[in-house]
């Protein structure tokens, strides 16, 4: 009936419902009252008599934006920009300064492409390891919720692939859209493990090593052993 | 039938060119997203929360939750449905660390003495017992309902933001209209 009301049913099957509640007057008691519910909540006023948002709203947002120092700043560029055509004017200066830049870059690339060549083995390490070592890390990290969004979106078979793929155990009745913006959420997301994959096995190790001087101050009767 | 679907099409277009200018760094860009944006993000809101002052505090949250993540952004949903998700987890939010354990509070106008006519009284009574109908259905039902009614997206959509599946999002909106369907008869007939 609630589709017959949202005009979301095919044009025989509303004949055929027509028809039926022509014939019986407890359906179409329901009927009607089930539309003049629908109609009475969607002609519902706001809850509040409310000016709509002026223009001064994006001005708010952008205020914010700035208070909350994530706006990439402007001024860096203006504050060097203007020191360009001097640098045209002593073209030796501009010279040696193009010379040391390239030589900054060619060795973070050098640097990169060294790092990226000996990645870190998650399985080596215990969940508990992991998920402690990521805390260390960066426990601020913001949430990738486009991601968590389509988690959401695969179906049970898709996920147990997904994470036999990742290792990872996600809670077969955890909501993942009730959780984005925890931390949990995130760690269980498994999204996590792949941003720690991009540590050096250097750094992992001495994260581990925190953990296990840590551990010996404070032994956790939770913690499985194993790892590295 | 086709023309609706190539709008649509051109509108997730038309977002994700804007992200993508975005993230090649013109700031214009989100402003257009605001602009285009903000009076659906602080309705939704209002709808979900019922005060006008939060609901403008949580759509400017909202964007600026958007500025701090766009660049993760990938486009594997619409840009809409992402920004209603997140708009919809700070009001759930609010609700929880807010109104938790309590029922939305009463509204103004409605505390207001009402000078009018006999019928704009029971109509504004009636309205206002229906909105405490609604705000004590289950959290999902609720968001479900509001979705599917004011915003009138497909239950696909809805599943997208509130996340499970379509079937899902639709038993939802199913049981909100039953749960209200009950609560009204009670109020109305005392049943």
């Amino acid at each position: 009936m609630l589709e017959m009301i949202e005009g979301e049913i095919s044009p025989a099957l509303q004949q055929r419902l027509k028809g039926h509640l022509l014939s019986c007057l407890t359906c179409q008691g329901e009927y009607d009252a089930l539309r003049e519910l629908y109609y009475e909540v969607k002609g519902l006023p706001l809850p509040q008599e409310t000016e709509p948002l002026g223009s001064d709203f994006l001005v708010l947002v952008r205020q914010r934006i700035r208070a909350e120092g994530i706006e990439p700043s402007p001024s860096r560029w203006s504050r060097w920009g203007w020191r360009i055509p001097s640098l045209v004017r002593r073209p030796l200066l501009a010279y040696t300064s193009l010379v040391v830049v390239a030589g900054l870059v060619t060795a973070g690339i050098l640097l990169w492409l060294f790092f990226q060549g000996d990645k870190v083995n998650l399985s080596e390490f215990t969940p508990e390891e992991v998920e402690q070592a990521w805390e260390l890390i960066s426990p601020e990290r913001e949430v990738d919720m486009e991601f968590i969004a389509l988690l959401d979106s695969l179906s049970p078979e898709e996920i147990t692939s997904f994470t036999d793929e990742l290792k990872v155990e996600v809670e077969s009745d955890l909501i993942l859209s009730e959780v984005p913006i925890l931390t949990s959420g995130y760690l269980n997301s498994g999204y996590f493990y792949d941003d720690l994959s991009d540590l050096s096995p250097e750094e992992i190790e001495q994260i581990v090593q925190q953990l296990s001087v840590k551990e010996s101050s404070n032994p956790s009767p939770q913690k499985q052993g194993g790892g590295a | 039938m086709v023309s609706i679907k190539m709008e649509k099409e051109n509108v997730v277009n038309d977002d994700l060119q804007l992200v993508e200018q975005f993230k090649r760094g013109a700031q214009s860009a989100f402003n257009e997203l605001v602009i285009k944006y903000k009076s659906r993000i602080y309705y939704l809101v209002l709808r979900i929360i019922g005060d006008s002052d939060e609901a403008a505090d949580i759509a400017q949250s909202t964007f600026i939750k958007v500025y701090r993540n766009l660049h993760s952004f990938r486009g594997r949903s619409s840009f809409k449905t992402w920004l209603y998700r997140i708009a919809i987890n700070l009001s759930k939010n609010y609700l929880r660390e807010k109104v938790r354990q309590e029922r939305l509070p009463p509204l103004p106008e409605a505390e207001r003495e009402i000078e009018g006519k006999l019928e704009e009284m029971i109509a504004r009574e009636r309205g206002q017992m229906l909105r405490e109908a609604i705000s004590q259905l289950p959290e999902r039902q609720r968001l479900a309902l509001i979705l599917r009614i004011y915003e009138e997206l497909p239950y696909k959509e809805i599943a997208r933001i509130m996340g499970g599946s379509t079937g899902l999002a639709k038993v939802n909106y199913f049981y909100a209209i039953n749960n209200l369907r009950k609560k009204w008869k009670k109020l109305n007939f005392g049943q």
